[in-house]
């Protein structure tokens, strides 16, 4: 999701630290800051002075810690703030998104992560479907029912589905789409509960494994329709071959395992052993000959699945022949073919648009998060799906000033007097002139119930080849406490109201005092030259007039002529990089605090040397980026 | 706080006032033109409906327009069908000052439109010719709030177009299809009957489908049932045959006509006496 | 940011709600705002579209007694928006309907506080929770339900009967899940956060 302007995002110092290492946790907490040796490589060198480094918003890595500000935690053990790089994450419920049900753990598993009620989504384009009767006219809710998409009005007549009653839609449909289970010949299989012929699938992935494929047991269906051992649907296949391999290996295998567990030991080393030895054991007999073993039997060679009823399916050789006719035909056409979108979650045969069934709900989770290094918790939501409370957050918003920024309109006076700014009195930020300064008023708002002091830095030109001026009018200031939440509500409703309604009109910005202060925020003024964009240089100086910036564009020098849009020119260095034109200023961000804080001072990088008594002080550092706005092209 | 042109349906033939400006004066933002209006009198049309244009403009019986739906006649006649909803804010018709909608082809245009063979009786004279950039519905046609039909579109029967679509010029929607929401249907375009046109934006974000019709008979089921019927007995192939597609758009046009129903009951009434 | 309105573009009422002197409001008698709402320009409000409860019974052109259906239901409510929303530009809030055995009624739409509805967006929800964004050119087709936090992105047509669950983010037509908002969405002055703010701003 893109913001529009102005927005703020924070950078997550783990950008700059190694990879999380769970051997090296103790020291990547501790420092934090600290450059990694991987990531400027060039300036390998300079790794000392990491802090000298600007952030540089457009570099390809940034894209990877820079973090809207509400999508930020804040671990209190590493004093440090975590982005969802830092975090790990464990699942609380699942619930399905439809009907906000609960689904326990212990059946996610076996319904394949889908819901396990009525809640489906179309197969043709996602939307959630409806139980909806058939016969609407008398107005009686008895008639037969289908699930039928409001969007783009597929219905389970479409595939020639109906239900005789509204509940239990997905058992209903299992029922008609799914092998029953068989009875006769493959006793283990009867003996097999439905779940368990599902749950290979749904181990490794959201495929509803309930849907059985359809075009691959027509030709079953011609060959022998009488025959009921034969699997016909893809999981019956697989459940067939499955068992009768399970059946192979033990029969093959000389010591008496229970057949039954056998699947699932077969990650343990024994099993392993002994499925080697299947193999190895006869070569190395048939090798040597010596029959030195000859005290055991020899195991009966393991044979592959020959017959239908063992899960063997032999594409008829005309198969293929007739879905391709089928494609070509009238009734069928481009519309008639399933989209790749469709048949992602669809059976593997299914080709065309009618083969496509409903598709249960995935279902979500609710999950709370740790700290990847320290393990503490971070966020943990309430348990119920419904809820929206939590019993832990520690958002980063709690503990960071919260950075918001509106464009300072210029006093009436000054418009005046420069009838070229009367346009600038309400600067578009999504195209903003270059060369034309504009005040922007940033204000930081304290979340703590400590006073903090803050540094801004920004670099006095911001990286790129879009070179635009930035000076924070005043770079050191405080923000009061959070102190008292009645004051706030108190003043809330009076202070901003001043300070947007009237300042404007009343003050000029200057260098080295803050704009406006509030009892926990501050604002500041920040000024902004737009750089010109590469290519637009002669175009836009037309406008604006010479002036001494031109030292700074240096890398638009020599280009000529307005920019190419179109992409003909064949110089890359002339031609706008998307997004090049956005102007992004990167902020150092740097707060001080004492904390009277219970929490050992030993603890985390912030903590320094403590003050006297139980106040510590704290400090907290990082990258912060402004998107102010768009130059204009 | 209503408009101030308080457009009631005309009982019939309202006289017209500038029926016989030019028709190419559209596009060069003329005073708003009250077209010559033939409403059937079962028709519900609600006071903040805005007529503008030149010419005639048919509406059908039963027909709901909600509120500041807007008409514009100023490329062709425009003829709403039987039965119709058009919704608040959609727009058919070129509004003055966009141009007037200049079409170029009148593909089956008239064919369209002689099938249609109750469409408001009360023609004004002007409303079935075959000129260009009118706009035609047929009866049970939905359309939806902020949707847009420029000028030259005709859309068949039972059509719905959703909310804030948009029907570009010259486009024939066939019957029983729908444009679904945001949906862009580019100029000249034919969709044929029974479709869905539904994605995002337009062309390649645009995703088509045809509605089932006919009864169908699911291969799976089928499969399986072909021997195990007692499992799914009931569900097939009883009651005189399979249950066809078209009985869902039987159900989806009754609750319109409940709908319009009341809907004329609302609009009706806020309006005080229609 | 919404645009400089001309002075006494809104009207405001004894509970702060400002609303635009250009909205085009329908059946006020049947919507109730919380307060501190804001309806902006050109927003179409169909409070006319309220639930009768004997709606069943007129036929299509027994026009028999239109006053008293719309008398009778005087207190039946259309619509209900809650404290410091915001209903922008051009947007149209409709209450939902259905056809329930063979009566179509309509049902009222409820919207919670602190949500925001952007430019040229249609509302046909059943329900919109506490702290919702919508974005512009956003459907929200009929009886769906957004719960609250959700964040309907720009351009969405999320559709009918559609359940948003909180925090999570949908976008695309027709709709999904496409994400979740972070923890910190909704914290006062943050993103999902500028009710107030917004609030602040409209004059």
């Amino acid at each position: 999701m893109s913001r529009p302007f102005p927005y703020a995002y924070i950078s997550c110092p783990c950008a700059n630290t190694p990879a999380p290492d769970p051997s090296r946790k103790r020291r990547s907490r501790e420092s934090p800051q600290k450059a990694s040796p991987e990531k400027p490589r060039p300036e390998l060198q300079l790794d000392d002075e990491e802090d000298e480094q600007t952030f540089d918003p457009r570099a390809p890595r940034s894209n990877f810690s820079l973090y809207p500000p509400e999508q930020l935690l804040y671990c209190e053990d590493c004093h440090q703030i975590k982005c969802p790089r830092c975090i790990t994450e464990e699942i609380l419920c699942w619930y399905c998104p439809n009907c906000l049900f609960e689904t326990p753990s212990s059946m996610v598993r076996s319904e394949g992560n889908r819901c396990a009620r009525n809640c489906f989504n179309c197969p043709a384009c996602t939307a959630p479907l409806s139980v909806t009767t058939l016969e609407n006219r008398g107005g009686d809710q008895s008639g037969p029912w289908v699930l039928s998409c409001g969007y783009c009005m597929w219905t389970t007549l479409d595939i020639g589905i109906k239900f005789d009653k509204p509940t239990n839609i997905r058992a209903q449909l299992a029922k008609m789409t799914t092998e029953p289970s068989m009875p006769a010949i493959h006793t283990r299989q009867v003996s097999k509960t439905f779940g368990d012929l599902k749950s290979p699938l749904s181990m490794y992935s959201s495929i509803d494994d309930q849907l059985p494929p359809v075009d691959g047991s027509r030709p079953d269906n011609e060959d022998q329709p009488s025959d009921t051992s034969i699997p016909r649907t893809r999981n019956a296949r697989f459940a067939a071959l499955k068992t009768f391999y399970k059946d192979q290996v033990a029969a093959t295998t000389t010591s008496g395992v229970d057949p039954g567990d056998f699947g699932a030991s077969f990650s343990s080393p024994n099993t392993l052993h002994r499925i080697m030895s299947i193999y190895t054991a006869t070569r190395i007999t048939a090798l040597y000959g010596n029959g030195n073993k000859k005290a055991r039997n020899r195991p009966p060679v393991m044979r592959e699945a020959v017959s239908a009823n063992e899960g063997l399916a032999l594409p008829k050789p005309s198969s293929e022949t007739a879905i391709i006719q089928r494609m070509a035909s009238d009734d069928c056409g481009w519309d008639g073919l399933a989209s790749l979108e469709q048949r992602a979650f669809q059976s593997p045969d299914a080709r065309f648009v009618e083969d496509l069934l409903p598709l249960p709900s995935l279902l979500r989770t609710k999950r709370s998060k740790r700290c990847k290094s320290c393990k503490h918790i971070l966020v943990k939501p309430e348990f119920k799906p419904s809820s929206t409370r939590y019993r832990i957050r520690l958002i980063a918003l709690s503990y960071i000033p919260l950075a918001t920024m509106r464009p300072l309109i210029l006093p009436p006076t000054t418009s005046a007097s420069l009838p070229s700014l009367s346009s600038a009195a309400a600067p578009n930020l999504d195209a903003l002139t270059p060369q034309r300064p504009i005040q922007l008023l940033l204000t930081l708002k304290n979340h703590m119930f400590d006073p903090v002091r803050i540094t801004l830095a920004t670099p006095s030109v911001t990286p790129g080849r879009v070179a635009s001026k930035v000076t924070i009018l005043c770079p050191q200031f405080d923000i009061g406490a959070n102190s008292d939440v009645w004051d706030e509500a108190l003043q809330s409703a009076t202070a901003p109201d001043r300070s947007s309604r009237t300042s404007p009109y009343e003050k000029v910005a200057e260098a080295g005092k803050v704009w406006d202060k509030g009892r926990n925020w501050t604002t500041v003024v920040l000024e902004v030259v737009p750089g010109s964009l590469p290519g637009l240089k002669l175009k836009a100086y037309k406008g604006v007039g010479d002036d001494d910036n031109d030292d700074d564009d240096d890398d638009s020098d020599e280009n000529e002529g307005a920019l190419d849009w179109s992409g003909k020119s064949k110089d890359p260095a002339q031609q706008i990089q998307p997004d090049e034109d956005v102007l992004d200023i990167p902020v150092f961000v740097r707060m001080e605090w004492n904390s009277d804080s219970q929490i050992d001072p030993e603890e985390g990088i912030g903590s320094g040397k403590g003050l006297g008594g139980d106040s510590v002080k704290r400090e907290l550092a990082y990258w912060m980026v402004l998107g102010v706005g768009r130059i204009e092209s | 706080m209503p408009q101030p042109n308080l457009l009631r349906p005309p009982p019939h033939h309202r006289p017209s006032t500038q029926s016989n400006s030019q028709p190419s004066s559209g596009s060069s933002t003329p005073k708003p033109a009250q077209p010559p209006i033939t409403a059937s009198s079962s028709a519900t049309i609600a006071e903040s409906v805005v007529f503008q244009g030149t010419f005639p403009v048919t509406i059908g019986r039963g027909t709901i327009i909600h509120p500041r739906a807007r008409i514009y006649s100023f490329a062709g006649p425009v003829v709403i069908g039987n039965e119709c909803i058009i919704s608040e804010k959609c727009v058919l018709g070129t509004p003055p000052g966009e141009g007037t909608g200049t079409v170029v082809s009148t593909t089956g245009m008239a064919g369209d439109r002689n099938k249609e063979n109750q469409r408001g009786g009360q023609t004004t004279g002007g409303g079935g010719g075959g000129e260009e950039g009118a706009i035609q519905l047929s009866s049970s046609v939905t359309i939806g709030p902020m949707a847009s039909i420029a000028a030259g579109v005709t859309i068949h029967s039972g059509v719905v177009v959703e909310t804030a679509a948009a029907i570009n010029g010259n486009v024939d929607i066939g019957a029983h299809s729908k444009i679904c929401a945001r949906a862009e249907i580019s100029a000249g375009a034919m969709i044929r009957e029974w479709t869905v046109v539904w994605g995002a934006g337009k062309g390649a974000g645009l995703r088509r489908r045809v509605r089932v019709q006919g009864g169908k008979v699911n291969p799976i089921v089928q499969s399986l049932n072909g021997d195990t019927a007692a499992a799914t007995a009931g569900d097939k192939a009883e009651e005189g045959g399979t249950l066809e597609g078209r009985i869902i758009e039987d159900a989806r046009l009754l609750g319109m006509r409940r709908e319009r129903e009341a809907l004329a009951r609302f609009i009706g009434a806020s309006k005080g006496r229609r | 940011m919404p645009p400089k309105a001309a002075k006494g573009e809104y009207i405001e009422t004894d509970t702060g709600n400002k609303i635009s002197r250009r909205s085009q409001i329908h059946g006020t008698q049947h919507i109730i705002l919380g307060g501190k709402s804001i309806i902006q320009a050109d927003a179409v409000i169909r409070g006319d579209l309220f639930r009768t409860s004997s709606s069943s019974a007129s036929t299509p052109d027994s026009k028999s007694d239109p006053k008293a259906a719309a008398g009778g239901a005087g207190n039946s409510i259309a619509i209900t928006i809650g404290r410091y929303s915001y209903i922008s530009r051009s947007a149209i809030l409709r209450p939902p309907s259905r056809l329930h055995r063979g009566v179509h009624s309509y049902f009222p739409l409820k919207i919670g506080d602190h949500v925001f509805v952007g430019e040229r967006s249609v509302v046909e929800a059943a329900s919109v929770g506490n702290h919702v964004h919508i974005g512009k050119d956003a459907v929200i087709g009929s009886m769906a339900i957004l719960k609250e936090f959700a964040y309907v992105l720009d351009g969405a047509v999320v559709p009918a009967g559609m359940v948003v669950p909180s925090w999570c983010v949908v976008g695309g037509a027709p709709a999904r899940i496409v994400g979740e908002v972070g923890e910190g969405y909704g914290v006062e002055g943050a993103e999902g956060g500028m009710a107030r703010e917004r609030y602040r701003m409209v004059r």
